[in-house]
């Protein structure tokens, strides 16, 4: 918690990373999540043969690489957090700029990804897991790309000073947000690459 | 041992468990592949929650409430590929 939240806390309440409404927002955006992960789930029981068939036509190597883009993300932004707290905002700078390029590194597989189907000709009409794997999928990039904006634009800020009188609780929202979007994929990674 | 360290071995261990989930399906015998990724998914889940969002000491009610979603939907998946 930021020196910021941590003085206007009451005492002995407990902690909240960054700015509760933040924490409002990611709360609605895993509900959004959680239904659309639902009818993932769902819709795989009640046609699995169309499901097989559609993650064969996958990359199970790109599913890992973007896998791993995103955690090496959260982990440079929890980085950038733990280097702010201990010698200020402006130290998290470089980590958050740094996990805004493994953001990008999900985003070029990913479009690569994409580029290969409609290459092979899938599309939203082609199956049932088609039409989920491009929705959750593109609404989950949608997510990735505002994260990546969210982290160049507080990365910016901090290296200006801007923040340097306010404590951790910008760059605290900004890395909540961001370890919201790789937990979504960690949920979303299994369901359309590994289980059969 | 400091945050930094802290972070550092979560990191692997999230990429370690990333690539046994990848490998799992060509490993796992099929009865158990279901409840093995899940498995990994929530600890993979839980990891990021606790470590790298730092919700480890923070309100209850938020930590629950993050992690009811991840076990949500973990079960959800479980419970209907299992019935």
């Amino acid at each position: 918690m930021s020196d910021a939240a941590a003085d206007t806390a009451r005492p002995g309440a407990y902690a909240v990373p960054g700015d509760l409404a933040m924490w409002w927002f990611i709360l609605a955006e895993l509900a959004v999540f959680g239904a659309l992960l639902a009818s993932l789930i769902v819709a795989g029981a009640l046609a699995p043969e169309v499901f097989a068939a559609g993650r064969a036509g996958l990359h199970p190597v790109a599913g890992l690489a973007n896998t791993v883009m995103l955690l090496t993300g959260s982990y440079l932004v929890a980085r950038g957090i733990d280097a702010a707290a201990a010698e200020g905002p402006r130290r998290c700078a470089p980590w958050f700029l740094a996990a805004t390029l493994a953001g990008a590194g999900y985003v070029a597989v990913k479009l690569g990804e994409y580029a290969d189907l409609a290459a092979a000709g899938y599309n939203l009409r082609t199956s049932t897991f088609h039409f989920f794997y491009f929705f959750t999928t593109v609404f989950h990039l949608m997510h990735v790309v505002l994260g990546m904006i969210v982290l160049a634009a507080v990365a910016r800020r901090c290296r200006r000073g801007d923040y340097d009188d306010e404590g951790l609780r910008a760059p605290e929202s900004a890395a909540s947000y961001w370890h919201m979007v790789d937990l979504v994929w960690l949920a979303l990674f299994p369901l359309l690459y590994v289980l059969p | 041992m400091s945050r930094a360290e802290t972070l550092s071995q979560h990191w692997i261990m999230l990429l370690a468990l990333t690539v046994a989930a990848a490998l799992a399906a060509t490993v796992v015998p099929a009865p158990w592949l279901t409840p093995a990724v899940a498995a990994l998914t929530v600890i993979k889940g839980r990891t990021v929650i606790d470590s790298f969002m730092g919700l480890r000491g923070a309100s209850p009610l938020l930590r629950h409430s993050v992690s009811a979603w991840l076990a949500g939907v973990v079960a959800l998946g479980v419970v209907i590929r299992l019935t």
